[in-house]
């Protein structure tokens, strides 16, 4: 019972929404009995516990009341409904350098901030040498910080938070912070905090820190809480919510009724070798992706599913990963060329290949009505992050698809006629493996290589 | 390992729709060191950058004071019917005019201290009122300052000190604890009409030129002077003289008036502190 740092109760917040400014003074002048407000409701009944040295990620789309949520936490807004109890004290990171006065120096401003926040003196002076090498500004921490980059100001103030070991540590996506060394070190101090039982609120966009760093994880979506357990289950909603849709199986149960479930009451018959195909949640809504093509044929199903076949949308760095998707030929054409594209968050392509490079054994013309289903593995030996993919189909001519090898790249590409692209098709996220502490390799992605040493003694 | 067993139990908030009680005068002291540092910090950087720093805290009422001494005793030429020192419209003018650049600049910045201090209330969980008894700290600081240099001019000046400076002081703090109330209470009213902020500049200056601060009590018309007893800042300001100028001990009324007013305001301020603490940091 001890345990629980943080536990909220039915919280709720509604701001006042005037029109005019003379609203509120007519709403005092009639004591209240009229209104010329309307209520905006930016959270609704959240209640969830956290226990010591735990860390819970809050993710959600923009304006879902995350920080609303974390302002009521470290006390600089009132809940209008339900109560909430810290024990210990909160630090946020959303105080980020709020309390430092342009014409102190560093170490002044360390501690005079620190003071504002509760901390006495001599607590501070024990941590500032701690603070000072941190921060890693060098002389500038004895300067005035008016004369800081932006970059500085920024480490001094982590610096200064994650040294004072709060028991409770609120963080707003504040780690985009500093140069990548700098944001490693911030990663690594936040571990350091939490197994030395610092309790972590984790506000953020990155998925890949919330599945890494989480025990938990809560959705939020205009100002409800509409998931909260394992970071795994809670990102896969999250991503249902960004797209748009409901539960992801719901909406594809009705487009394509009767095709997934059961074999037998559809007339297709099976060409080629077979694969099992996946089972109705691991297909994607399709309601948000952006088709574009000539009419000749649409995509009727997506799936993303780990080497058993189940939906997956968060994979290991180096783990399988298994695309399924369907096309309706509406329109006869010649020989098909199934793709898939992988695209990371900074929009870099990562990966693209599509049966042409698989060397599928393909039939020379589908006739239209066909179903074309797709599976393609993906060992995504990539570097952490999220991903999303783009699926494509094409066709060529059955001539030009024999001699495909003997032409060249140019004249190839004139050749494959693009039928159908279907754009944000879907995301997933890698994230480093949970259980080894290495990443098996650094970068954008793994290429296969070999490494040899030899050791050559002195004899001095 | 906590630090502040306020920010555990006292600031933290309740049942629904109320905000824990949060003892005013507990969180103030609570809050003292770094009400205290700030003020100080206030007075000292207000002017950083400039060459002369600290220094433009005394030279600025300094210069308004040998305006009004010029012009009052140059210009108009009064007299001052009870003493008879060469130098004594300035030390008259300054009795009455320190404590009441005090407390303006008190009433003025303590009302602006939400607005002032919105990036510390949006983010941090202080509470309010701290930020407004920072205003009233610095000034009072401030006068505190310019009395003692008062005091040195009058020495100077072969005017002979009394015990009664003494509880100078004590007025002075009653008067800013009227400030500090007064402030206290618009602070959390213009958080939401902005526009009240502009007035009370414009009500300050008339109710500055209504109470006898720059000219003397006898110029007053008689039937003014009945009106006096409603001017909130008269008994202090007369007070003071008396302590200061005359070496009278003021009337039990005075006493009276002075401590109800300094009393009453904070409590005013508090309550309305109180009743929209909920709403100022969502407008903020």
């Amino acid at each position: 019972m001890n345990d629980v740092v943080v536990k909220v109760n039915n919280l709720g917040k509604q701001f006042k929404i005037y029109s005019s400014p003379w609203g509120r003074a007519l709403e005092w002048a009639t004591w209240g009995k009229k209104t010329y407000h309307k209520d905006f409701g930016a959270l609704h009944g959240i209640s969830f516990e956290v226990k010591k040295g735990e860390c819970l990620g809050i993710i959600g789309p923009n304006g879902a009341g995350k920080s609303t949520l974390l302002k009521i936490l470290t006390r600089s807004l009132y809940p209008t409904t339900g109560t909430f109890q810290i024990s210990g004290n909160v630090l946020s990171l959303l105080e980020l350098g709020t309390g430092f006065n342009w014409e102190l120096t560093g170490r002044q401003n360390i501690y005079r901030s620190s003071q504002l926040l509760g901390f006495p003196k001599l607590f501070v002076s024990e941590r500032i040498q701690n603070i000072q090498e941190f921060a890693d500004i060098g002389d500038f921490f004895d300067r005035p910080i008016k004369i800081y980059s932006s970059g500085m100001y920024i480490r001094l103030a982590f610096a200064m938070f994650v040294s004072l070991q709060p028991e409770v540590l609120v963080v707003d996506e504040g780690l985009a912070v500093g140069d990548i060394f700098f944001q490693q070190k911030c990663y690594k101090r936040l571990e350091d905090l939490i197994r030395q039982g610092t309790t972590l609120i984790l506000v953020t966009h990155d998925i890949t820190v919330v599945s890494q760093f989480c025990n938990s994880a809560m959705v939020l979506d205009h100002g409800y809480c509409i998931f909260h357990g394992d970071p795994i289950t809670a990102i896969r909603k999250f991503f249902a919510l960004q797209k748009g849709s409901l539960t992801p199986p719901l909406v594809f149960g009705e487009t394509t009724k009767g095709l997934v479930s059961d074999q037998g009451s559809v007339p297709y018959k099976n060409h080629g070798s077979g694969f099992r195909w996946p089972s109705q949640e691991a297909f994607l809504s399709l309601s948000t992706v952006l088709a574009e093509g000539l009419g000749a044929a649409e995509c009727t199903a997506i799936a993303l599913c780990d080497k058993e076949n189940n939906p997956c949308q968060v994979f290991q760095m180096g783990q399988d990963a298994f695309f399924y998707y369907e096309f309706l030929i509406l329109e006869d054409i010649q020989v098909p060329i199934g793709g898939l594209t992988i695209v990371n968050d900074k929009n870099i392509f990562v990966h693209g290949k599509n049966t042409l490079q698989h060397a599928l054994e393909v039939p020379p013309h589908v006739p239209k009505g066909t179903r074309l289903r797709f599976r393609q593995k993906v060992t995504l030996d990539v570097g952490p992050g999220e991903y999303t993919f783009v699926l494509g189909l094409a066709t060529i001519d059955p001539i030009d698809y024999r001699h495909a090898k003997d032409m060249s790249l140019e004249a190839l590409t004139q050749r494959i006629t693009r039928v159908l692209s279907i754009g944000r098709a879907g995301h997933f996220v890698v994230t480093p493996c949970r259980d080894c502490m290495a990443l098996p390799h650094h970068g954008l992605c793994n290429l296969p290589g070999q490494c040899d040493m030899m050791i050559l003694l002195s004899f001095a | 390992m906590s630090f502040y067993p306020a920010l555990k139990d006292g600031l933290s908030c309740g049942r629904t729709g109320k905000v824990e009680e949060k003892r005013m005068i507990r969180v103030l002291y609570h809050y003292r060191r770094y009400i205290l540092q700030n003020a100080w910090n206030d007075l000292r950087y207000r002017y950083a950058g400039s060459g002369m720093g600290v220094i433009w805290n005394v030279i600025s009422p300094l210069a308004q004071i040998l305006v009004y001494t010029i012009v009052f005793t140059k210009v108009m030429s009064i007299k001052l019917p009870d003493i008879s020192s060469e130098f004594a419209f300035p030390l008259y003018l300054c009795s009455g005019f320190l404590p009441w650049i005090a407390f303006s600049e008190c009433v003025l910045r303590g009302s602006n201290a939400f607005l002032e201090n919105a990036n510390y209330l949006r983010k941090m969980p202080i509470p309010e009122q701290v930020f407004v008894a920072q205003a009233a700290m610095s000034a009072t600081i401030s006068l505190f300052i310019s009395w003692v240099l008062l005091f040195g001019l009058a020495i100077t000046m072969r005017y002979p000190p009394t015990w009664l400076w003494l509880m100078l002081p004590l007025v002075g703090i009653l008067f800013q604890g009227f400030a500090f109330g007064l402030g206290l209470l618009l602070s959390s009213i213009i958080v939401f009409f902005r526009d009240i902020g502009q007035l009370l500049v414009i009500f300050l200056q008339i109710w500055m030129w209504m109470t006898p601060i720059v000219y003397p009590d006898s110029i007053l018309p008689e039937r003014f002077v009945m009106y006096m007893r409603f001017n909130p800042a008269y008994p202090f300001i007369h007070t003071m003289r008396d302590l200061f100028l005359f070496g009278r001990l003021p009337e039990v009324w005075m006493w009276w008036m002075m401590c109800t007013w300094a009393f009453t305001m904070p409590i005013l301020g508090y309550l309305v502190l109180r009743k929209l603490r909920l709403e100022i940091r969502d407008v903020l």
